[in-house]
C-alpha cells in the first residue's frame, strides 16, 4: 500500500467516545426494528458490528449517521447528536457503502470533485485530497477513466477514496470486501488497519467472520434488533469454549451422538454441521485431554458410530456467532 | 453553502445528462415526430385527391366550373382525359372519385338546359367520400355565384376577427413546443432524481453537510437547463417553418413556467418511483393523453364538453393557450390572460411544493 495519510489535518473532537448508543429503540409501526440497544465505540478503535440479514444493522446505523430518528434512547456521535447538529456529524463521519454507489458513467477523478463539493472544498485544497485519494486508491493512472471500466475491487477502493476525502473521524464500512478479490481485499484491509492508526474509529458491518476476527478490535452481534453479545473476537469465542473438539462420524445418527455428549461433564455445546459433530469444551487443560477426549470417543464408539476424522482446534466466530443467533451470518 | 452545492450538483446532473443523453434526445425526438405526424395529418387530410375530365376545357363554362371545383378548398385534382384513366387511379388508390365535366356542357349551361355531372365515387373511403358529395353542391353554388352572380339573390360579405389567417399546421406546430415542455420536463426531473436512488448516491447526498433543499433546487435547476436548451431547438424548428413569434416575451415566459411545473411534477414522481424506468413510460403515459385532450388540435371550446373540463383542470391547456397567442395573436381559450397566468403560477407553485415533500418523504423513508 502506498505511504499516504488519510488524513487532511482535521482536528480530531474532544468527546470520549466516537459512537454512544443508549437505549436505542426504533419501531416502524408494530415492528420493532432496534430494542433496546447500547454499544459504545472508542477513538481509534474498529467495531464490527454483526447479525444476520434484517437483524436491524442498517437501522442502527442509519440513527447514527441521522438519516433516521430514533424513536426514543440517545445516539452521540463524538458527543454530537445526529439529528440536531446533522452538518458537524456528517463532517466527521464517512461512510463506504455496501454497493459501491458511484457515478459509473464519471472518471474516478470527477467522482472525488463531486464530493469535494459538496463538503465545500475550495479549488486548491480540493485539487490536493483528490490527488491524495487517488494515490490511495492506486488509481492515479486511471483518474480520468469513467469508473464503469472498472473492476469491483477499484471501485470499492475508489469508493473508500472517496468516504475519506473529507478527512471523517468515524468511518462506517458496509461489507467493504464483499464481492471483491483476494488482493483488493489484502489492500482494503490495510486501509481500515491504517485509519486506526490514524486515530480514526471505524464501524464496520461485514459478512465474513474472519475479516472481523482479523480486523476488529470489538465486535457487537445483533439479533433481531437486539445486541446479544458484545466483546473483543477472544472474548466472545471464549464463551463458546476454549477448544472444539471436530468429529466426523458415520454409523450413527448425528443428533443421538449430539444427545448422548451433551451429558459428559465438560462438553458446553455441540453443534451439528453437515457430516460432522463439534463438540465445543468448557476447558481444557493437559490433564483434562487425557480423560475427556477419551471418554468422548467411547461414547461415540459405543452408540455404533465411526470416526473418519478427529481434530482439535480453537472455536471460531461462525460457531459463536451460530450458538448466539441460531443462524449463520449469511442467513 | 446551500446555494453552492445546488450549483454543483446541477453540474453533476448536466454532465450524467451529457455522458448519458437519453432524455434530451426524447425531449427532442417526441417533438419533432410529432411535426412530422401534424405535417403529415395536415396534408393527407386536408384535401380530396379526384380526378377530373374537363372534355371541353376550351370553353368557357367548361373552365369556369373546373374553376369552381379547385376554388371549393376541398379538392386535389388530378386532369385524366378519359374515364378509363380516372377508374385507374381509383383503383390505384390515388384517387377518390372522378369528376367528369362532359362534351356540351358548357352549350347546356348558355342555353340553361340540364346537365348532368357524371361522378363515379369510391365509397370505401367514408370521410373522404362525405367530403365529395358536401363539396359538389358547394362547387356548384361557387360556379353560378362566379358566372351569374344576378342569378343568385343572395351573398355573403366576410368580416375576419383578426388580421391574418391561421393554418390547421401552423396551429398544429405550435403545440409541439408545448409537447417538448411536458414530456421533456417529466424526464429531465423524473430520470434525474430517480438516476441517484437507483445508483445508490442518493446517500452520498443526503450525508454530506447540505440542506436537503440544495438536492432539490440543484435536480431543479439542471433540468431547466437542460429543458431551456431542448425548448431552444424545438424553437428553431418552429422559425424554420416561418412560425416567428409575435410576442417573445410571452413566448419565453410561458416556456419557462411550464418547463418548472412539469421538471418539478417529474422531481416528485422521480423521488417517489426511485426508478429511471418507471419514469419513462410514466412520462409519457402521463404526458401524451393530457396533451392530445389539452387544445392540440384545437380550441379547447371545439371538443367534447367533458374533454374541456378535464382539460381546463391541468397547466397544458394555458401553456397551449399562451403559445398560440404568443405566435399567432390569437386567444384560444374563454380564460381571460390574468387568470391564465395566475393558473400557470399556481401550478409552478403547486409543483414545486409537491416536489419538495415527495423528496422529503423518500428521504424519511429511507
Amino acid at each position: 500500500m502506498e505511504d499516504v495519510s488519510l488524513s487532511a489535518k482535521q482536528q480530531l473532537p474532544t468527546a470520549e467516545y466516537a459512537v454512544e448508543v443508549a437505549h436505542l429503540h426504533k419501531e416502524f409501526g408494530s415492528f420493532q426494528a432496534v430494542t433496546d440497544l447500547n454499544f459504545r465505540i472508542a477513538k481509534g478503535e474498529i467495531f464490527g458490528l454483526l447479525g444476520p440479514n434484517g437483524s436491524g444493522k442498517t437501522t442502527t446505523l442509519n440513527m447514527i449517521s441521522g438519516l433516521s430518528a430514533p424513536t426514543s434512547g440517545e445516539v452521540k456521535v463524538f458527543g454530537l447528536n445526529p439529528r440536531k447538529q446533522s452538518n458537524s456529524v456528517r463532517r466527521l463521519l464517512g461512510v463506504v457503502p455496501q454497493e459501491t454507489a458511484l457515478y459509473e458513467e464519471l472518471t474516478a477523478e470527477r467522482n472525488l470533485a463531486f464530493h469535494a463539493e459538496l463538503f465545500g472544498y475550495r479549488r486548491r485544497q480540493k485539487g490536493e485530497r483528490i490527488q491524495a485519494m487517488l494515490e490511495l486508491a492506486q488509481l492515479q493512472d486511471r483518474a480520468k477513466s469513467r469508473v464503469k471500466t472498472f473492476s469491483g475491487g477499484m471501485k470499492r477502493r475508489l469508493s473508500i477514496g472517496r468516504a475519506l476525502l473529507h478527512d471523517p473521524w468515524l468511518v462506517y464500512l458496509d461489507e467493504p470486501t464483499l464481492g471483491v478479490d483476494v488482493q483488493s481485499r489484502n489492500v482494503i484491509w490495510d486501509y481500515i488497519l491504517k485509519m486506526k492508526q490514524e486515530g480514526k474509529s471505524v464501524l464496520l458491518t461485514t459478512n465474513y467472520l474472519e475479516e472481523a476476527n482479523a480486523l476488529c478490535d470489538r465486535i457487537g452481534i445483533i439479533d433481531k434488533g437486539h445486541l446479544i453479545a458484545e466483546g473483543t473476537p477472544a472474548a466472545l469465542k471464549a464463551q463458546f469454549g476454549s477448544s472444539v473438539l471436530d468429529l466426523e462420524i458415520t454409523g450413527t445418527a448425528l443428533e443421538d451422538v449430539r444427545e448422548l455428549l451433551l451429558g459428559v461433564a465438560g462438553v458446553q455445546s455441540i453443534e451439528i454441521i453437515e457430516n460432522r459433530v463439534a463438540v465445543s469444551l468448557a476447558s481444557l487443560n493437559e490433564g483434562d485431554a487425557g480423560t475427556l477426549l477419551p471418554v468422548i470417543l467411547r461414547k461415540v464408539t459405543d452408540s455404533g458410530g465411526v470416526i473418519r476424522h478427529m481434530a482439535l482446534r480453537e472455536p471460531s466466530l461462525d460457531e459463536v456467532f451460530l450458538s448466539l443467533t441460531g443462524k449463520g451470518v449469511r442467513d | 453553502m446551500g446555494l453552492r452545492a445546488a450549483f454543483h450538483i446541477m453540474l453533476n446532473d448536466l454532465r450524467l445528462n451529457i455522458v448519458s443523453p437519453f432524455a434530451t434526445i426524447l425531449s427532442l425526438v417526441v417533438p419533432i415526430n410529432f411535426l412530422f405526424l401534424f405535417v403529415l395529418f395536415a396534408v393527407g387530410g386536408a384535401k380530396v385527391p379526384v380526378s377530373v375530365i374537363a372534355s371541353g376545357i376550351g370553353e368557357a363554362y367548361t373552365a369556369g366550373f373546373l374553376h369552381a371545383l379547385q376554388s371549393a378548398l376541398t379538392f386535389h385534382i388530378h386532369q385524366v382525359s378519359t374515364p378509363s384513366a380516372g377508374q385507374r387511379l381509383i383503383q390505384a388508390h390515388r384517387s377518390v372519385a372522378t369528376i367528369q365535366i362532359p362534351h356540351g356542357f358548357s352549350a347546356a349551361v348558355a342555353q340553361a338546359k340540364t346537365a348532368s355531372i357524371p361522378l363515379t365515387l369510391n365509397n370505401l373511403n367514408h370521410d373522404f367520400a362525405d367530403d365529395v358529395r358536401r363539396a359538389m353542391p358547394l362547387a356548384i353554388l361557387n360556379f353560378y355565384h362566379s358566372v351569374f352572380p344576378s342569378s343568385l339573390p343572395f351573398g355573403w360579405r366576410e368580416v375576419d376577427t383578426y388580421t391574418h389567417n391561421v393554418t390547421f399546421l401552423g396551429y398544429l406546430s405550435v403545440s409541439i413546443q408545448t409537447v417538448a415542455l411536458l414530456i421533456g420536463g417529466l424526464l429531465f426531473g423524473g430520470r434525474g432524481a430517480a438516476r441517484d436512488w437507483e445508483i445508490g448516491t442518493m446517500k452520498e447526498l443526503m450525508l454530506a453537510p447540505i440542506p436537503p433543499w440544495s438536492v432539490v433546487v440543484g435536480k431543479l435547476a439542471a433540468g431547466m437547463v437542460n429543458g431551456i436548451a431542448s425548448a431552444v431547438l424545438v424553437l428553431v424548428v418552429l422559425l424554420l417553418l416561418g412560425l416567428r413569434p409575435l410576442m417573445w416575451g410571452q413566448f419565453i415566459g410561458v416556456t419557462l413556467v411550464t418547463l418548472f411545473v412539469f421538471i418539478s411534477l417529474g422531481v416528485a414522481i422521480g423521488s417517489i418511483a426511485k426508478s429511471q424506468f418507471i419514469v419513462t413510460p410514466f412520462a409519457f403515459a402521463l404526458g401524451l393523453p393530457l396533451f392530445f385532450i389539452s387544445g392540440a388540435f384545437g380550441p379547447i371550446s371545439w371538443s367534447t364538453p367533458a374533454a374541456a373540463d378535464i382539460a381546463r383542470v391541468f397547466p397544458v391547456v394555458y401553456a397551449n393557450a399562451a403559445f398560440q397567442h404568443a405566435v399567432h395573436g390569437y386567444w384560444p381559450i374563454d380564460t381571460s390572460p390574468v387568470w391564465l397566468w395566475m393558473i400557470l403560477l399556481a401550478w409552478a407553485v403547486l409543483a414545486l411544493c409537491v416536489s419538495w415533500f415527495s423528496y422529503r418523504r423518500a428521504t424519511m423513508q429511507h
